[in-house]
Formats: C-alpha cells, sequence, structure tokens
C-alpha cells in the first residue's frame, strides 16, 4: 500500500486545462515553439506573470514574419503536493 | 400471511438487484460527458465555403484513477489535422475538449474540426 502510494507520489499526473488552435498556413516550413512553466507549492500561487512573456518569446523566433497556425495548450503536472504549471505555443513562421 | 410477507421479500430483493445491474451498466459504460472548452478560430483568408473540405481530427485518452503522464494526445490531434490538408489553409477551426466519463476511468478526448483550402 505504501508503495503504491509513493509511486503515485512521484508519478506526474497530466491534466489539460484548455486547447486553441488558429489558421493554419500552407506554408509549415519553419515550425516555432515556446513554453513556460511555473512550479506551485500546496496550491499557493499569487499571479499568473509567468505567462506574459509567451507572447515577446514566439515572436522573437520569427523576426520579419508572420506566425500562424498557433497551438496553445495550457497544462498542470500534479506531483501530490507540487505542481507544475505549464503552458506551450507552438507556431509556423510564414515569411512574408 | 406468511406467504404475503414471503412475497413482499421477493419483491424487494427483486427491485433492489435491478436497481443494482441498473448503476453496474450504467458505470461500466461512458454515460456522461463533459465538455470542458470549445475555441473557434478565425476565418482569414476568407474564401467561399464552396471551394474548400471540411476535415475532422480526434485523438483520445484513456485515464485509470488520474493517471496520465502527458497530454500528447493533443499533439496527435493537431498533427492529424495537419496531414489531412498538406500543402493547404486551414480555417476556421474548432477545438473541443471533453471527458467521456466511465467506471472510475475516463477518456479525454480532442477534436478538431476546419476547413480546407488548397491554392
Amino acid at each position: 500500500m505504501s508503495l503504491l502510494f509513493g509511486i503515485y507520489a512521484m508519478t506526474a499526473c497530466a491534466h489539460l486545462n484548455s486547447v486553441s488552435v488558429t489558421q493554419v498556413p500552407a506554408d509549415r516550413s519553419k515550425e516555432i515553439r515556446v513554453n513556460t512553466s511555473k512550479w506551485i507549492f500546496l496550491g499557493f500561487s499569487f499571479d499568473n506573470l509567468f505567462v506574459d512573456q509567451l507572447a515577446a518569446e514566439l515572436k522573437g523566433k520569427c523576426q520579419g514574419g508572420k506566425i500562424q497556425g498557433i497551438l496553445t495548450k495550457d497544462e498542470t503536472f500534479a506531483y501530490f503536493i507540487l505542481f507544475k504549471k505549464e503552458v506551450t505555443v507552438t507556431g509556423f513562421c510564414v515569411k512574408s | 400471511m406468511i406467504n404475503i410477507k414471503g412475497n413482499m421479500q421477493k419483491k424487494v430483493s427483486f427491485l433492489k438487484n435491478s436497481i443494482a445491474i441498473f448503476f453496474v451498466v450504467i458505470f461500466l459504460t461512458s454515460c456522461a460527458y463533459s465538455v470542458h472548452m470549445v475555441h473557434t478560430s478565425g476565418f482569414e483568408p476568407y474564401a467561399p465555403i464552396k471551394q474548400g473540405k471540411m476535415i475532422e481530427s480526434e485523438a483520445d485518452q484513456f485515464v485509470i484513477l488520474y493517471f496520465a503522464s502527458d497530454n500528447s494526445y493533443v499533439d496527435q490531434a493537431f498533427q492529424e489535422l495537419l496531414n489531412k490538408c498538406k500543402n493547404g489553409n486551414i480555417t476556421g477551426i474548432t477545438t473541443k475538449y471533453m471527458t467521456k466519463l466511465g467506471f472510475f476511468s475516463w477518456h479525454n478526448v480532442v477534436q478538431m474540426q476546419g476547413m480546407c483550402y488548397k491554392s
């Protein structure tokens, strides 16, 4: 029983909070990806500022181009008393 | 008197068994859906619907008692959608995330649907 509990505590329970997709272009030769995460202890989290940097990071990877086909995933990985909130954004950089 | 009591007990027992079987059947099948979110993308570049082709993709993940190590099924659904429209634009993409509930287990499902326009 304690072994089962230990395995459960060490294994992440992945949960998808939300997902969204924008229009996908025909030119998908260049895929770009950024992600950001935040560790939360016992549910204590006082802001979501970790998400704000994502847009700038994504823009930085596609200078002079358009970013389309953006897949945004908001996930939570639970490790017993620790939680990892992760937001992953992938897209295609289309140079006009 | 004893016969009446015996018959009543049989009926009660039958009713209890029926209710138990009913709940077992309900719990063993996916009897409930929970739609968590629906998202719709824009429709640019605009084109008549007749010129496009409706494409769909779906991926799911079977979870028992919250044991799920990743959410890769989302990427699978997205990749499947892309593969159905190679070298074309996909617009008006509706993304649905839902859960089919079962007996101490469930299926997390992501469905994507969009219009494929090939140039």
